[in-house]
């Protein structure tokens, strides 16, 4: 994990040649981001459909929810036990509703804070360009697409050409810490 | 929907938060005074006591707990249409499903104040949260109320994590557009939001996981709001078609409901590219179907209350629509025909013969007629749980123990303002809100290719 971005990033206006320029990337082996106004099915293709480990927050939470829908009304059944016409003290048809309640709301919430907990994580995972241009760029939420390759200097050429010649609209190299050598190479 | 351009709809959406007209403040000045004068209604009962309310023996769930089904079945096609929908694919909810799971939100946060109003000292609501009393003893976890408490406080947490899901993408694009100190609220609700592919990979997955944990909560809660009567040995509510029965008046009411909001909202903020005939009429249909589960459901109670032999079930399913026996006897009967008949031949006529006009291709894509028949099935299926809640306490076992119900004017104040609570809620949110979910409208549309043959 790098402190600062270093890499090219490049904004697209049509799907199919972002997602070839994924698909090239992705052969060459490149650690890059993908923005896009919303999740489509090509792009998550073109990347190789990673997984999500939500699955698995949701299963742990809805796992505890159905342990505590289950174990709470059992417990406070035999702390004070209240014999009624001969029914069972501890009810199981009946506490299965609670059961089912919290597993669904546990599971909800954990879900919720999942998406936006692993978001935040993939933040400091996969560093975005830091630069004033691309925080102002406001259109991925918009009508573009945006790749964004991390990546050394010596591999900024490549990468820029790739995006190029798939129409890239905008391609912007950021190497904050090396300001000098894209002087001298201009 | 193919002319349509990613960026036609977030200028298209986001032009609806810009300063309103005139009418709009007359709109929420009007909201505004229904739901104050049922905050009046409520402060005055609260002072003097729940004596001002016509509840008494042997009617003791009237009007409120009429309003608690009522707005908990409204809230039921946010759900179902951000949830349900979701599941099976059905692309035209894209349009109307932020307006839906609004309205699921603020019906049952409506819905939810009526158990509190109903039992009177409110300031004892915490009552009904689980916890030990001081001789240690909990709540009662059989009880199909303690039921109804998790189920509701379920539904409503979940459908306000599903609305504030849905809502950070749409925040994230508004703060793109803002400047000042709305870039600054809106960068604190985005909750870090940036459109990166990442985000969207959980989004989608996430979202999907919560539609699958949503889905069974749908058929759940009003299933658990059912048991409430039906657990009971009263005649007119022991019976085991009330889940069933109470889901499809639910989704019936809420969908009513839904085209009741969406229809205005589709003129007013010029949304009819988006929300087209097709939309309008794929609601219409789920309407039709509904109506005739309804419809079933009534005919099913008469028929089983007199397969049964039963004869308090059969007296019970004689009162609702006839009164006393023999008050339709021109020479015998005492001419009674009082409200409890009149609300059961309301809720007929709305809720099984107002929808049928559905059947006509024409009628389905005419929104004055859906307007209509939208308003007529919410006023139906209010006198449905009014039918249901009070007619069966009115008559019992025991005729010593029969009695009427008038409901006094607190009780309609508080009627009028819930629905002003309701609607003030939902012109707020209309005004600061996306009105529309902003990805799932693009996922509907075209994307844009330099070679469009090329796509698979």
């Amino acid at each position: 994990m790098t402190k600062s971005f270093n890499g090219v990033w490049g904004t697209f206006e049509y799907l199919d040649e972002t997602c070839a320029v994924i698909s090239t990337l992705r052969e060459q082996g490149r650690d890059f981001s993908v923005m896009s106004p919303f999740p489509h099915h090509e792009l998550h293709h073109a990347m190789g459909e990673p997984q999500s480990r939500i699955p698995f927050i949701t299963l742990v939470c809805g796992a505890v929810g159905i342990f505590f829908g289950y174990a709470m009304p059992s417990w406070t059944a035999l702390d004070w036990v209240l014999p009624v016409s001969g029914k069972p003290i501890v009810g199981i048809p009946a506490f299965t509703i609670f059961a089912f309640e919290l597993m669904v709301l546990l599971g909800g919430l954990g879900t919720a804070a999942g998406i936006f907990a692993l978001g935040l994580l993939d933040l400091f995972r996969k560093r975005l360009p830091v630069s004033q241009r691309f925080r102002d760029y406001n259109r991925f939420s918009n009508d573009r697409f945006g790749v964004i390759v991390r990546c050394d200097a010596s591999a900024a050429a490549g990468v820029e050409q790739l995006m190029r010649e798939h129409n890239a609209e905008e391609v912007v190299r950021e190497f904050p810490g090396r300001a000098w050598v894209d002087l001298a190479a201009n | 929907m193919t002319a349509i351009r990613y960026a036609d709809v977030n200028a298209d959406v986001l032009r609806t938060l810009v300063r309103p007209k005139p009418a709009y403040y007359l709109l929420v000045i009007g909201f505004a005074s229904a739901l104050m004068l049922g905050a009046l209604s409520l402060a005055i009962q609260i002072d003097v006591g729940l004596g001002l309310s016509g509840i008494s023996h042997p009617v003791g769930w009237g009007v409120y707990i009429t309003n608690f089904v009522f707005w908990i079945g409204i809230g039921h096609a946010g759900t179902l249409i951000s949830a349900v929908f979701f599941l099976t694919r059905a692309p035209w909810r894209a349009p109307v499903y932020r307006a839906a799971e609004a309205m699921t939100v603020f019906a049952v946060m409506t819905a939810g104040l009526f158990p509190l109003i109903h039992v009177g000292r409110i300031w004892y609501a915490y009552w009904l949260i689980p916890y030990p009393n001081q001789r240690l003893l909990w709540v009662n976890f059989k009880s199909p109320l303690l039921w109804d408490v998790f189920a509701v406080t379920t539904y409503l947490t979940i459908s306000i994590t599903f609305f504030v899901i849905g809502l950070v993408p749409d925040i994230a694009a508004m703060r793109d557009n803002a400047k000042g100190l709305r870039k600054l609220i809106y960068t604190s609700l985005a909750l870090g939001w940036n459109n990166s592919y990442q985000q969207w990979l959980h989004y989608a997955r996430g979202y999907l996981l919560l539609a699958a944990l949503a889905t069974p909560l749908v058929f759940s809660v009003h299933s658990i709001v059912s048991w409430d009567f039906a657990m009971s040995l009263i005649p007119g509510w022991h019976t085991t078609i009330f889940a069933p029965y109470f889901v499809a008046g639910a989704i019936f009411s809420g969908l009513a409901m839904v085209l009741t909001i969406v229809i205005p909202m589709r003129a007013v903020f010029g949304m009819e590219k988006y929300v087209t005939p097709h939309v309008m009429q794929s609601m219409a249909k789920t309407i039709l179907f509904t109506s005739i589960i309804v419809g079933y459901a009534y005919a099913t109670e008469f028929f089983i209350a007199w397969y049964s032999g039963n004869p308090f079930e059969r007296g019970i399913f004689y009162f609702r629509p006839f009164g006393e026996i023999g008050d339709l006897d021109p020479i015998a009967g005492k001419g009674q025909f009082n409200f409890a008949q009149w609300s059961f031949w309301t809720m007929v006529f709305c809720n099984v013969i107002s929808p049928l006009p559905l059947w006509r291709y024409k009628i389905r894509t005419n929104v004055w007629a859906l307007f209509l028949i939208s308003i007529l099935i919410n006023i139906g299926m209010w006198f449905e749980r009014f039918n249901i809640v009070v007619s069966s306490l009115q008559r019992d076992f025991n005729p010593a123990n029969w009695g009427s119900y008038a409901f006094t004017i607190v009780e309609w104040g508080i009627t009028i303002g819930s629905f002003g609570f309701f609607f003030t809620l939902f012109v707020l949110f209309a005004r600061a809100m996306p009105i529309m979910a902003l990805a799932e409208v693009k996922e509907g549309l075209e994307a844009p290719r330099r070679h469009p043959a090329q796509h698979h």
